[in-house]
């Protein structure tokens, strides 16, 4: 396997400066067990009958303090989703929906991508920023139910069209808002509602 | 890296994390047998502890949360022990582990609605100009800039620039030829050069 040896864009202080990029911090010590369960689970390693060497008896003491401490947690406010290792406290969640105006005018193809790049590029920078967010541009058009096709509901926002939304992690809805009001949306005459999403 | 204001180019290779001799090779090997033949935790440990270190802070930089990069190592090596018998080495082990993260975090993007950081930037190639190479490199900034890239990119730079892969395996890992690996390389060292040097124009 040869390696390659040319870097052709790179200086030598951007070189060293990425190599560097591959030191950091330690998997944490609890992540062995946490692994080794997950292998056990799916049956991918046999369990360990009979003798038990030292590391293991460590391990099963490991696994079985976080076990506890996953269920204490779990109880009290809901594991977070997306982790199996160690749940910390779930990160409050708000809803930002976007409401398009009433008299808002149809953009051309290029406006509306040099539009959705807007978006895109706020929301990285929200990211950047440490907060969890996704979202989704929504489609005009659609249907409202109601108690019958005879009755359909009436659109909630009257006239203002829900144009898409974003779900942001944010300490408290003080945060979220603040969050909120740096979105390009505003700026270009929409409206943002900031709901926070309830735990369940 | 110690040394003088220029390191030589061959211990920098040398510090490579990817860079491997024959020896790294024969013992991943022999580690890798050993566990097929036992499935005990005895021999998964001996792995695990080989490769985990590196493995989690790949994932870290590629998820940017030390919380996804817990659960990527959990399920890198899920997925590795399932397929494990099907290696044929023509990669290192460490490349094929990084392989298997990948995908992981690319189906977890889309699992979770991140499409910033599925979309490559197309664009952005066009809109930064070419920018000059900074004089002095802050590390902070680097992360920054390197999370703030687009997966596509965020990986070609880790891949090749951070963990010293060769634009063959990138290839055979992504499953790509090597002229696209290395155009999508130079396209995210454009784009990262311009974000360390606010060269949005």
């Amino acid at each position: 396997m040869k390696r390659e040896d040319s870097h052709p864009d790179l200086t030598d202080v951007e070189r060293r400066a990425l190599r560097a990029l591959a030191e950091g911090p330690e998997p944490p010590p609890e992540l062995a067990a946490a692994t080794l369960r997950r292998l056990e689970e799916s049956g991918l390693i046999a369990k360990a009958g009979g003798r038990r060497p030292a590391w293991r008896i460590r391990l099963l003491a490991a696994a079985a303090a976080l076990a506890l401490f996953a269920l204490g947690l779990g109880v009290g406010i809901g594991l977070r989703p997306g982790s199996r290792l160690a749940p910390a406290p779930a990160t409050p969640r708000f809803a930002l929906f976007l409401y398009d105006a009433p008299d808002e005018k149809e953009l051309t193809g290029a406006q509306m991508r040099a539009r959705v790049d807007e978006y895109r590029s706020w929301a990285r920078g929200v990211r950047a920023a440490g907060r969890e967010i996704s979202g989704e541009k929504l489609e005009s058009g659609g249907r409202v139910l109601g108690p019958s096709d005879a009755a359909p509901g009436r659109p909630p926002a009257g006239g203002w069209a829900l144009g898409g939304y974003f779900v942001i992690s944010a300490p408290d809805l003080e945060a979220a808002v603040a969050v909120a009001r740096s979105c390009p949306h505003v700026r270009h005459g929409g409206r943002i509602e900031v709901r926070a999403i309830a735990r369940t | 890296m110690a040394g003088g204001d220029r390191p030589d180019a061959e211990a920098l290779e040398a510090s490579a994390p990817a860079a491997r001799s024959g020896d790294d090779l024969r013992k991943d090997r022999l580690l890798v047998s050993r566990f097929l033949e036992s499935r005990d935790e005895a021999a998964f440990r001996d792995l695990y502890a080989r490769h985990c270190g590196a493995l989690y802070r790949f994932l870290l930089r590629l998820t940017g949360r030390a919380s996804d990069a817990d659960e990527g190592v959990q399920e890198t090596w899920v997925r590795a022990c399932r397929s494990l018998e099907r290696f044929a080495w023509r990669s290192a082990l460490s490349t094929w582990l990084a392989g298997i993260a990948i995908r992981w975090w690319r189906e977890e993007c889309r699992r979770r609605g991140r499409l910033w950081d599925l979309e490559d930037e197309k664009a952005d190639a066009g809109v930064f100009a070419a920018a000059a190479p900074p004089d002095a490199v802050d590390r902070i900034d680097l992360e920054r800039a390197l999370a703030d890239l687009s997966l596509g990119y965020r990986e070609a730079i880790l891949l090749h620039d951070v963990y010293g892969h060769t634009h063959a395996e990138i290839a055979e890992l992504l499953e790509m030829d090597e002229g696209t690996s290395k155009s999508q390389l130079s396209r995210a060292r454009r784009v990262l050069r311009a974000r360390l040097g606010g060269g949005r124009t």
